[in-house]
């Protein structure tokens, strides 16, 4: 008994504070988003709420919660409750692989700052949970009994085959190069060697791209399409329903941008600098702090080219993630290998 | 615990595949399939072969089931719910129970599983690869270029129809 | 018309320029703090052109009547009909003045022909335009309502004075 609380009392804890954490950066992306887009177009923003509108998102979420729950009837009930929940949940659950921190020792017992710390093919984990995210879009779209919410779902699916490739590609060498699908070991891999997104130039790129698209994100966001198709997957979505589907929205772009830090930024990781002499706790710590402001830095980068540029063309979206991302991976594939067999690159472990 | 976790997936498995069958709507079909898939995929990891797992969730969940919902959205068979003759579904009910008397008969006269200790490398994924370049690699090649020709068919024909 | 496309160079078809030249663009407005446009209502208010045309009012005179003298010539040129006048008789050297005088703000267009039209000066399209309410038949504005609208001092900057208490433009 004693043996199982050990295991999972830590693991209970971590999860506790990671979704605490994680739900607050949510609700906070989504006041940077409203924040940033009004700076960029010489506006000034929420700012009634609290301080600068910080408590914005506290009013929103009791928006959301007192809203009506409207079921349409020609919707397909039992599928029509399910499918937001089929997009937050995974969203939810990739975080309990990525590592956030080094470790912290605590009366002599060291726990890793990650929920699944036994985890060895954590990039795997993750991968195979955000391509089961795509369902949340196709179910509540089809369901809903909309034409503009099933042109959502169709844009949806097709995107999610003809970007995966090249997600999923763009990712290999980066395994390959470390040796490993544990995000752990990725992440080692880079400490005192240059960063991923130096030496994987043209993966990191094909990721970067392809990333937008997985979390739908403009330039990409054609399963919403507002101009388009009013909010496509989620047209008849209202009150709590909908707050699911966009905090799940918000959750998938904090996990792209962990992924993106972890695969190709080097983690918790800074040049020069070793968190095991910082001290068994604030040394973890540190870690996690570094770990976060990186993720922060992505998601303004996310919100940064969503008011920048504008939407692509379904078929241009196609053309892309066909034509573009996979060659480019594929070439990227074959060059990294060709530099690890032939000139002995990569990290050996 | 093992034996319960196994229980409880592979009831899922069973549920979905049984929503595969018998439900009118392929929409609501084509969904319990990958229900099924994902459940098989935790049977795998149940195996102690988590990356096929993995690789099981991403490629038939993630990727086919995605594909076949998709074209079933795109032609509207959702909506519609496909009408069948009665000889048709006497033929289906005729052919699964006999395909269900030699599946029982099959593990029925099968030997007990001999339980072996395996080394911890099984299921790894050194292991795996190992295997398929070394023992499976033309087998393996000869399926990537069965499916490279049914893709060059069916794009063939697709055109075809297209003019 | 056949139209020339631009001839690409390599660099350029990949898109990568156009994209950070946008980027660069949309991250130079961040920090323009003074040149913020937004105006936080309220509190702070839009500097009203001098020929705005908000809410109509009725003008009273020097004398303390309204000037208007019933002669519906706005009744009648109203394009949604939202003007209703019922005449009566009175001892001024006016002779006829309004017994009823009702506008329906909810079918007023804010056109000013009621102004442009009237002979004495009397109905005046005002600055005020905080006009909404959760009651229809509250925006039926009568003759009295109108009347102490035309006597209230104009609260916006940036408006000539109205033309009340009878002088001329």
């Amino acid at each position: 008994m004693n043996a199982w609380l050990a295991i999972l009392l830590p693991a209970a804890i971590k999860i506790v504070v990671i979704l605490a954490i994680v739900l607050t950066g949510v609700a906070y992306t989504t006041l940077a988003e409203r924040k940033v887009s009004a700076w960029m177009q010489d506006r000034k923003g929420p700012n009634r709420v609290g301080p600068f509108g910080l408590l914005q998102p506290v009013a929103d979420g009791m928006k959301f919660f007192f809203k009506e729950d409207i079921t349409p009837r020609q919707a397909y009930k039992p599928v029509y409750l399910l499918a937001p929940l089929c997009t937050l949940v995974p969203a939810l659950v990739t975080f309990s692989v990525i590592p956030f921190g080094t470790e912290i020792t605590v009366a002599g017992k060291s726990y890793p700052l990650w929920i699944a710390p036994g985890m060895d093919l954590g990039l795997l984990f993750l991968l195979s949970i955000s391509s089961l995210a795509i369902y949340g879009i196709i179910l509540g779209g089809w369901s809903s009994g909309n034409k503009y919410s099933i042109f959502g779902a169709l844009r949806g699916a097709s995107q999610v085959v003809s970007y995966e490739l090249g997600v999923g590609l763009s990712l290999l060498t980066v395994v390959i190069w470390s040796g490993s699908f544990g995000l752990q070991d990725i992440v080692n891999a880079q400490k005192g060697h240059p960063w991923f997104f130096l030496t994987h130039f043209l993966g990191f790129i094909v990721f970067l791209v392809a990333i937008f698209a997985e979390t739908n994100r403009l330039p990409f966001d054609l399963p919403e399409g507002e101009s388009e198709i009013v909010g496509g997957y989620h047209t008849e979505y209202s009150g709590l329903r909908f707050a699911m589907f966009f905090m799940g929205e918000y959750a998938n772009m904090i996990t792209a941008s962990a992924l993106l830090v972890t695969l190709f930024f080097g983690g918790w990781n800074l040049p020069f600098v070793d968190w095991a002499k910082f001290g068994p706790i604030w040394g973890g710590v540190l870690s996690a702090a570094v770990f976060f402001t990186k993720i922060a830095f992505f998601l303004f980068f996310f919100i940064w080219v969503r008011w920048t540029l504008p939407r692509f063309r379904y078929d241009q979206l196609m053309n892309i993630g066909w034509k573009r991302l996979f060659p480019l991976a594929l070439a990227n594939l074959l060059l990294m290998t060709t530099l690890m067999v032939f000139f002995g690159f990569g990290v050996k472990q | 615990m093992m034996l319960w976790i196994f229980f409880a997936v592979a009831f899922v498995a069973f549920l979905g595949a049984l929503g595969l069958v018998f439900h009118s709507n392929p929409m609501v079909a084509g969904l319990c399939m990958a229900v099924a898939m994902v459940a098989q995929g935790c049977l795998y990891m149940l195996l102690h072969v988590p990356f096929l797992g993995f690789f099981q969730i991403i490629i038939y969940a993630g990727a086919v089931m995605v594909m076949a919902v998709f074209i079933i959205m795109a032609h509207g068979m959702a909506e519609q719910g496909q009408e069948v003759s009665l000889t048709q579904t006497v033929a289906t009910y005729v052919a699964a129970v006999l395909f269900l008397v030699q599946a029982l008969r099959a593990v029925w006269n099968a030997a007990p599983p001999a339980f072996t200790e395996v080394d911890r490398a099984f299921g790894s994924l050194q292991q795996f690869g190992n295997l398929l370049v070394e023992h499976y690699a033309v087998p393996f090649e000869l399926a990537s270029l069965v499916l490279l020709t049914a893709m060059v068919g069916a794009v063939v024909m697709a055109r075809r129809i297209w003019e | 018309m056949k139209l020339q496309r631009p001839k690409l160079t390599w660099w350029e078809r990949t898109y990568f320029p156009a994209i950070l030249q946008g980027l660069a663009i949309t991250f130079r407005h961040i920090p323009r703090i003074k040149k913020r446009v937004t105006l936080e209502y309220p509190e702070v208010r839009w500097e009203l052109p001098k020929k705005y045309r908000g809410a109509p009012v009725l003008l009273t005179g020097l004398d303390g009547h309204e000037k208007c003298t019933s002669c519906k010539l706005c009744q009648f040129i109203c394009p949604p009909r939202a003007i209703n006048i019922v005449a009566g008789e009175t001892d001024l050297a006016k002779e006829k003045f309004p017994r009823e005088f009702t506008i329906d703000m909810g079918l007023c267009i804010f056109c000013g022909y009621c102004q442009e039209v009237c002979p004495v000066e009397a109905i005046w399209l005002k600055d005020e335009y905080e006009l909404a309410d959760y009651d229809r038949t509250r925006l039926i504005y009568t003759k009295e309502e109108l009347l102490a609208r035309g006597r209230k001092p104009p609260y916006l900057p940036g408006k000539e004075k109205p033309l009340t208490e009878g002088d001329k433009p």
